[in-house]
């Protein structure tokens, strides 16, 4: 990383954590804004990392968000760990990426690309109505009440949000730019030649799907400290998985910064939605997603290359999708 | 006992079926766009809701309405693809599954808004009516679900074998880029199996709002257990996607009966992923492609 | 001479970053058989992808019957008269034989023709009358590579072009192939030929170019180059010409 880039990213976070101080988060909603999209960026590039660098498709997401929240929700609920205890945001961290583990060395295995995106995407239907069928030790479908009440300002979750978010970006720097990075964008583009130029594919597979699992298990739990209830639904929801999808998408997948600037401008668009138009503003997130899509189908960072590439789309590159084809 | 035993299977068997079809409509529209249209569980709502205002303001009977409904289902299929997937079809497969996703979002709470949250369903006069054949209690809309998943079944089958247009679908299924080679064009069997898809999501949305109970959100699980069906009985087959559905609908009602409703949601997910981990290719079909 | 039905003049293509083919130039004249040669990986087939729309040319001219075709789609070439049979085939193993034929004249320049192609063909190749109602996936490689030629003849093309149509075809299968090859040269169909069995492209070849790691080494007549002796040392091993080829 050259000195002048580093300098840009110290500069940066420099200035995220004079923000609390600069706008007062009683009163204005910035510091708020910046802790969703910091918890945002960290799924992101979780996400990014599984899809965008290593080409596995994985729609399964909320799996691991939800199970980070719940691993604290219901430990915290026990008093067997404290408030924004860091033990506790590890072990939700560690806990969903067992179960990454778990599933993907099956899925991964044996399944290719379509198929393997469907499987993830039952993954968290099933986490959801395992919560809910588990009700002695989740709650159920009405979730567990947090004891919340003793925090009073929002300032140690930014930080620990902004330093997830941090941390997930010097993960996704440190793994692009080291032999494994180079590993996983081989498996990408040609899986068969990665294996035969000695690559223990699976392996790798799994290695990025399991740090993608930490990370998003991590920013699940400290969503989780940060509200009041936690329930099914809420944090099962799909949309764990689509907005950081969207946000590659939009940001332009298989780079860096395409989540990072993602993250940050559709989490602005969403927030503001919710404060402006509060009884319609999913109808307004999903007329932006469709129109942001169909402009911009390359996503931001596709525009700075200049003219896009007939059919390809950062990683997702149509002569992939015809590969893929049956047959094909 | 046989008797319970059977009526259970008989009431998976029916209210499969209309798994079976969502799984139709996805198994077309995979086929030829590679992506898992997540908004079909949701387009199948649209069309309940259409039916049902079709006879609340209008005294349509449901199974009349099918006549204007399916039409315009395949009609409104046209119109989505020409006018919102049509120009990402290039870009790959991420950028049309978020449309769809996106579409599904912007449909579920455009009807929340419109027509609320209550749970709605068609009330008829036969709705009640029940038949018994060899001693098995058979709910009459039940049995016309089934009739209709047949008959849709029937009809797209139909096409597929014996239309140049259908035979161009199948084609493009194999493989697109052969495809081309001998000039089909992309959008055009993209077009067909789309509007297709939304026609069987019609007929669907009818059966739907003539047997259940439905709110503007329930599409999403529709479109779930319709992708669960689709990779019990294969991604490639017609016959499949029904055979699965209907697998599926025996294996909930049989787990519902023997341990409780929320189990019989568990128990299907957890084939779905027996299912893509042991048979990816389904359970019905000979493509091994699937797998790696 | 007329203008050329096909000219490619210059072009360069790549897959994103690779570049694959560097200033490629030849001509294809009306009615003649034209081969082009050159070993694993020289860029023979991104060629003729390429001519069939599938890659667009970074640089350089391709023109087809006198008008730029750089920027049409695949189906567009369909349309315009070049018909691609590709490597491995490209038949729908999961529709018959009668399909995949029908298919062959889907294209609307060849649609309103399409039974008397289907018949034309079936008389051209019985093989295919016989197995009419097989799934094309369970005929022998041989025969799929007759119905292969046979469904791209049935867009009427004014070009007809094979990638590789003697691979992994046994020697008495690919003499049966080039033998068609020669029967359809004799009606007069314009034939680009991408091979790797040197012999049999040479000495069907009215002419016929080399590639090597994506640049035209040698452009000649098929004679010419089938006598040449670099090709003889390059391409055709110790042996030269022994052996029976006829």
């Amino acid at each position: 990383m050259t000195k002048k880039r580093l300098l840009l990213a110290i500069i940066i976070i420099a200035a995220c954590c004079a923000v609390p101080f600069v706008f007062d988060p009683e009163k204005s909603y910035v510091v708020y804004f910046l802790f969703m999209a910091a918890i945002y960026v960290t799924l992101s590039q979780s996400w990014n990392l599984v899809a965008g660098y290593t080409g596995q498709v994985s729609l399964g997401h909320h799996a691991f968000f939800g199970l980070g929240a719940y691993v604290v929700a219901i430990l915290w609920s026990r008093h067997l760990i404290g408030y924004l205890d860091p033990i506790g945001i590890i072990l939700a961290g560690v806990a969903a990426s067992m179960l990454a583990v778990l599933v993907g060395i099956p899925l991964l295995s044996k399944l290719r690309g379509d198929y393997f995106a469907l499987g993830t995407l039952g993954l968290g239907e099933i986490m959801r109505l395992l919560t809910i069928q588990l009700g002695a030790f989740t709650g159920g479908p009405m979730g567990i009440l947090l004891p919340s009440s003793s925090f009073g300002t929002i300032l140690p979750h930014y930080f620990i949000a902004l330093s997830l978010a941090v941390l997930s970006i010097a993960v996704m720097f440190y793994m692009t730019r080291s032999h494994i990075g180079l590993a996983l964008v081989s498996i990408r583009e040609d899986e068969a030649a990665a294996e035969a130029s000695g690559i223990n594919v699976l392996k790798f597979k799994v290695l990025s799907f399991a740090v993608a699992a930490f990370l998003a298990g991590m920013s699940g739990s400290i969503l989780a400290y940060y509200v009041f209830t936690i329930e099914p639904q809420g944090f099962y929801g799909l949309n764990w998985t689509l907005y950081p999808v969207l946000m590659c998408v939009l940001g332009g997948a298989g780079t860096m910064t395409g989540p990072i600037i993602g993250g940050l401008l559709l989490t602005a668009v969403f927030e503001i939605a919710r404060y402006f138009l509060p009884e319609i503003h999913p109808i307004f997130s999903g007329l932006f997603i469709i129109l942001a899509i169909m402009f911009l189908p390359t996503g931001i960072m596709g525009l700075r290359k200049g003219a896009p590439q007939k059919g390809s789309a950062g990683a997702f590159d149509i002569r992939r999708s015809l590969k893929r084809a049956k047959g094909g | 006992m046989l008797k319970i035993v059977i009526q259970v299977l008989v009431n998976g068997v029916l209210s499969g079926t209309m798994y079976g079809i969502a799984a139709i409509g996805l198994s077309l529209i995979f086929g030829t766009m590679r992506i898992v249209f997540i908004a079909q569980g949701t387009m199948i709502i649209l069309a309940a809701y259409g039916s049902y205002w079709l006879l609340s303001l209008f005294r349509i009977d449901p199974y009349l309405s099918i006549i204007i409904v399916v039409p315009a289902s395949l009609i409104l299929g046209v119109g989505f693809y020409q006018g919102l997937f049509r120009k990402v079809a290039r870009a790959g497969q991420f950028p049309t599954l978020l449309i769809a996703f996106g579409l599904m979002a912007l449909l579920e709470n455009l009807m929340f808004v419109m027509f609320t949250g209550n749970a709605r369903a068609v009330q008829t006069s036969y709705a009640s009516y029940a038949l018994t054949i060899f001693g098995i209690k058979v709910s009459f809309v039940r049995l016309m679900a089934f009739v209709m998943a047949l008959a849709g079944t029937g009809a797209v089958t139909f096409f597929l074998k014996r239309t140049m247009l259908g035979k161009a679908v199948r084609a493009a299924s194999e493989n697109l880029e052969y495809a081309m080679m001998v000039g089909i064009t992309p959008h055009t069997v993209n077009t067909i199996t789309f509007a297709l898809g939304m026609g069987l999501a019609g007929l669907a949305g009818v059966a739907t709002a003539t047997t259940y109970g439905f709110d503007p959100f329930s599409g999403f699980v529709f479109s779930l257990k319709a992708m669960i069906a689709l990779a019990i009985g294969g991604m490639g087959s017609v016959a499949g996607g029904l055979l699965g559905g209907i697998l599926l609908g025996v294996v909930e009602n049989y787990t519902a009966f023997f341990l409780t409703g929320g189990w019989a949601d568990v128990v299907a997910y957890a084939v779905f992923l027996l299912v893509l981990m042991f048979k990816p290719e389904g359970l019905f079909s000979r493509d091994v492609s699937a797998k790696l | 001479m007329a203008n050329p039905l096909l000219s490619v003049v210059n072009i360069n293509v790549g897959y994103g970053d690779a570049q694959v083919l560097w200033d490629v130039s030849f001509q294809v004249e009306e009615g003649e058989v034209f081969s082009i040669i050159g070993s694993n990986g020289a860029g023979k087939s991104t060629i003729l992808r390429t001519l069939a729309g599938f890659l667009r040319p970074s640089s350089g001219k391709l023109e087809f019957l006198g008008s730029p075709i750089d920027e049409t789609s695949p189906v567009g070439m369909v349309n315009l008269g070049v018909a691609l049979v590709p490597e491995g085939r490209g038949l729908f193993s999961g529709l018959t034989v009668l399909e995949n034929l029908e298919l062959g004249a889907f294209s609307k320049r060849s649609r309103a023709l399409k039974e008397e192609s289907l018949a034309s063909m079936l008389s051209l190749f019985p093989i295919l009358t016989k197995r009419k109602g097989q799934l094309a996936g369970k005929m022998s490689g041989g025969e799929q590579q007759m119905l292969a030629i046979a469904r791209a003849l049935m867009s009427r093309p004014k070009l007809l072009m094979l990638d590789e149509p003697s691979l992994g075809l046994a020697p008495i299968v690919v003499k049966t192939v080039f033998e068609t090859i020669a029967t359809l040269k004799a009606k007069g169909v314009t034939i680009l030929l991408v091979e790797q069995n040197i012999h049999q492209a040479l000495r069907i070849a009215d002419r016929a170019c080399v590639i090597k790691t994506g640049r035209v080494t040698m452009t000649g007549t098929g004679k010419e180059l089938l006598a040449d002796p670099d090709i003889h040392r390059a391409y055709m091993g110790l042996s030269g010409m022994r052996g029976n080829h006829a």
